[in-house]
């Protein structure tokens, strides 16, 4: 015979089960639909469209699927309620491609050993840049690789102890640096110089970009590389914004860290007139930065986001000109270089298909042309290391 | 629609309940049932749809012409069988095995013919094993043809068995069929039933999977022997709580509605022997192959050869059934294999083996198993057991084998703890515990328990449809 408090709490069950799964629903029904997830960057699915051939098939239900998932009710809650659950109760410090390191650093992994052809990788990105760089030194100019280490690359002592380094992880940079030096290529190695200053704050404990001090340094590398004058940090306004941090880490794993991240950006105390133009596009600020100090911001402030192509004018014709190619981390890097230059072009090539960059450091001949890419992108010849094929006439030989 | 998919949670079973509790009398809660039932079919592509139709309307009309011949004679109401068992098995034969058995023809005898387009029927392989139990079942006796198509469609097509059982003999389902009662502690019981099964889907499979997943991600070479023993131990425990909770799941929601299902698993990792281990995994089957296949070819009554003979056939179509491909036959063969072992070698010295090794034997039988049955194909599943058992020259332990451990040591510990009777055992002692400090305890602390692993299968249901892009800005 069942004990009556036994019956009670059975009722209270199916009180709870009932009510969540009419709750669910009621609100499915009733908040309206969100279009885009701020937290993924990405557009949020619709009701998917009835027709005979998707019912035949299935995907007409399968679309219901996708749609009430991605408009589940309180969904980011419930992420950051399950991220939770994995991190504090199974203890697990991997969730979602991202190690839960020491001080609060989210870290990237897996750490993967190096392939078998690693080294016609490095071979061939080096040849990649000795192009370009003959390219660019055909007409006059001078060009830099800015190697950018990875963040895992400099902060390995916050990983969880477990995490191994595949034998060769660490020598695919030494290599490439090696042979681009062998080559003549310009390089800075900015790896050095971050290993030695492993316990400043140059990458944003919770996003895998440098922060303003990490984008400075680069700064100030590439300007004296060229025999120019970076501006001096007495000669900047530095602005730490107070906003909560969304960190690219974080939202991978549903903000369930509070990160102690805060942005940071400068503006020259004796200010430099320009013009900032995306051409096809819609005009972005240099700085995106919320008013409320409340409001959420992230590293998507500066320049407006990943834009193929941004041109910064100063109007200073005494000074060079100059090209910057590549990834997100040249955002921060921006706001600091136009102010050197007479006029700034940038490209990231993930979103710029216009030209190849041979093609466009031919119609443009800027004096300086740098490319920052990661350690690990410069690798393969896509994205911001797709330089495309060499322009007709700039081989060694000519 | 899977139990475990927001469609189902949070419309079509809320939807359900309310139509079918707003509905009065047994027949009419059966044409709901029935009629949900082929909505939730349909959610898989309407072609299907009309397969299972076609299921409930054939059988119903042999069945009820199976009662007709036997009036005249046993032979035609044997014929009748004959013919019913065929279209069965026919239908199972041309969705789910027609392009297997012509691809290796062409294999076999490099012949230029193109295998067939055949829409997947999900399902197929419980439905068309439903029916055959329809018909035989009413060929014995043991219980009388629907005289209402809806209640031959409401045990072919009940939702909650539909897509991987349990499969419930229609000797058991008839009297449910009219003749149940719906009632809250039962709705309790389903709901607490469906819970645990979601939670064990959702939050212990779905641990265990990413171990599998990340383990075998890793080409065969670079395997070290404890990661592939890893990966393996994983998927033995993945697999089981997978399956066993969905099994539970649909008990649960055939509790909600009154139906009662039969088990489909009783802690299969503590057997003792393979026979005992089919006694506990995926019981519903293992009998529908004793009832209609095994004893109907002699059982174990007769001589040793027919005896490995009839052994080899019910397992080669066990395996076969769970797959068309080759690596299912090869597991199901393999048990075959280990039962003529057991039953004609062995014998009953198996018993005079001390228990706690019979009981590691056995698993490692299984886990063995599970490799060949998770291997894309049968030189796969030999790759992976020569890294395990050390034969392919695999360092003992690899650079990711600690991460393993370390990250993965909780889901591997309740996994294990949890694949065993524990939480039976803690639950019985808690019920005895009664009117006592901490029987109060327990009965306050329970419905927060179920409410917690109800939350928590949520945030993983919601988490995998959770995808933030790095670079992509609007």
């Amino acid at each position: 015979m069942r004990h009556s408090g036994e019956r009670i709490a059975q009722h209270v069950v199916v009180v709870i089960f009932v009510i969540t799964v009419f709750v669910v629903l009621a609100a499915q029904m009733l908040i309206p639909d969100e279009t885009t997830s701020l937290l993924e960057r990405r557009d949020l699915a619709e009701p998917p469209t009835w027709t005979v051939a998707a019912l035949k098939d299935g995907s007409y239900f399968g679309g219901w699927e996708t749609y009430l998932s991605e408009q589940m009710p309180w969904r980011e809650q419930w992420v950051q309620l399950y991220s939770g659950f994995r991190l504090k109760v199974l203890g697990r410090q991997y969730i979602n491609g991202v190690y839960f390191g020491s001080d609060g650093y989210l870290l990237n992994g897996p750490q993967l050993a190096p392939g078998p052809d690693i080294g016609e990788q490095i071979e061939s990105a080096a040849a990649r840049l000795a192009e370009l760089n003959q390219r660019v030194e055909s007409y006059g100019g001078r060009f830099v690789y800015l190697h950018v280490p990875d963040k895992q690359m400099i902060y390995r002592k916050h990983y969880p102890w477990y995490v191994e380094w595949p034998e060769g992880f660490d020598e695919v940079d030494v290599e490439l640096i090696d042979l681009l030096e062998a080559e003549g290529v310009p390089a800075i190695d900015l790896r050095s110089e971050f290993l030695e200053r492993t316990s400043e704050e140059l990458f944003y404990r919770t996003d895998h970009h440098w922060t303003f001090d990490g984008a400075y340094l680069g700064y100030t590398r590439l300007v004296e590389h060229f025999g120019l004058t970076p501006y001096s940090l007495d000669d900047l306004d530095v602005t730490r914004l107070p906003n909560p941090f969304v960190g690219s880490h974080n939202r991978r794993i549903g903000m369930a860290v509070t990160a102690t991240d805060r942005l940071a950006f400068a503006t020259p105390r004796v200010p430099v007139p320009y013009t900032m133009t995306v051409p096809g596009g819609e005009p972005v600020p240099m700085f995106a930065m919320p008013e409320d100090p409340s409001e959420p911001v992230d590293y998507l402030a500066f320049m407006g986001g990943d834009l193929g192509e941004v041109i910064i004018d100063t109007n200073r014709p005494e000074l060079p000109d100059a090209l910057l190619v590549g990834t997100s981390f040249t955002n921060a890097i921006e706001p600091l270089l136009y102010l050197n230059f007479d006029q700034l072009r940038i490209l990231d090539l993930r979103a710029y298909h216009e030209m190849s960059v041979h093609d466009y450091v031919a119609a443009h001949q800027p004096d300086c042309v740098m490319l920052l890419v990661s350690s690990h992108e410069i690798l393969v010849d896509e994205g911001n290391a797709h330089f495309g094929e060499p322009v007709a006439g700039t081989t060694s030989a000519e | 629609m899977a139990f475990n998919s927001m469609t189902f949670l949070f419309a079509f079973l809320p939807f359900l309940l309310l139509v079918y509790f707003l509905a009065r009398g047994r027949g009419l809660r059966n044409g709901v049932l029935v009629l949900a039932s082929l909505i939730f079919y349909a959610a898989g592509g309407t072609t299907a749809l009309l397969a299972l139709i076609a299921s409930i309307i054939g059988n119903y009309g042999l069945g009820l012409g199976i009662e007709a011949a036997r009036a005249r004679s046993a032979r035609s109401a044997r014929l009748v069988l004959s013919v019913g068992v065929l279209a069965n098995v026919g239908l199972l034969g041309y969705f789910k095995y027609s392009g297997f058995v012509i691809g290796t023809l062409i294999r076999a005898f490099g012949l230029e013919i193109q295998v067939p387009s055949v829409v997947a029927l999900t399902g197929v392989s419980f439905f068309t094993f439903l029916g055959i139990s329809y018909l035989v079942d009413i060929y014995r006796e043991r219980a009388l043809a629907a005289r209402n198509p809806l209640d031959a469609g409401l045990y072919i097509a009940d939702f909650a068995t539909l897509l991987a059982g349990p499969i419930v003999r229609w000797e058991d389902f008839a009297p449910q069929v009219r003749d149940r009662q719906e009632s809250v502690p039962t709705f309790a019981e389903g709901a607490e039933r469906f819970i645990i099964g979601l939670g064990k889907k959702a939050i212990l499979a779905g641990g265990l999977a990413a171990l599998n997943a990340d383990v075998f991600a890793v080409r065969i070479g670079a395997l070290s022997v404890l990661d592939a023993w890893l990966g393996a131990i994983a998927y033995t425990l993945q697999i089981y709580f997978d399956f066993s909770g969905y099994s539970d799941m649909a008990i649960g929601l055939g509790l909600m509605f009154g139906i009662r299902l039969p088990e489909n698993f009783r802690w299969p990792y503590v057997a003792t022997s393979i026979t005992d281990f089919w006694r506990r995994w995926h019981m519903s089957l293992s009998r529908w192959f004793r009832d209609y296949v095994y004893i109907p070819l002699g059982g174990s009554r007769v001589g040793n050869v027919r005896l490995v003979l009839n052994l080899f056939i019910v397992w080669g179509l066990t395996g076969l059934w769970h797959g068309a491909a080759w690596v299912f036959v090869a597991w199901g063969l393999y048990y075959g294999a280990l039962l003529v072992v057991e039953k004609l070698v062995l014998g009953a010295r198996i018993e005079r083996i001390w228990r706690p090794m019979r009981h590691g034997a056995v698993l490692v039988a299984v886990i063995v198993g599970w490799v060949i049955f998770s291997a894309p194909g049968v030189y796969a599943a030999l790759d992976r057991l020569q890294v395990m058992f050390g034969l392919a020259g695999a360092p003992l332990t690899g650079p990711r084998t600690i991460f393993y451990l370390v990250e993965y040591r909780f889901d591997l510990l309740v996994g294990i703890i949890l694949s065993m009777p524990v939480g039976a055992w803690v639950a019985q002692r808690l019920e005895r515990a009664g009117s006592s400090a901490i029987g109060t305890i327990a009965r306050t602390v329970r419905p927060v328990g179920f409410a917690l692993v109800f939350a928590l299968s949520i945030a993983f249901l919601v988490s995998t449809s959770y995808q933030p892009f790095i670079y992509f800005k609007f």
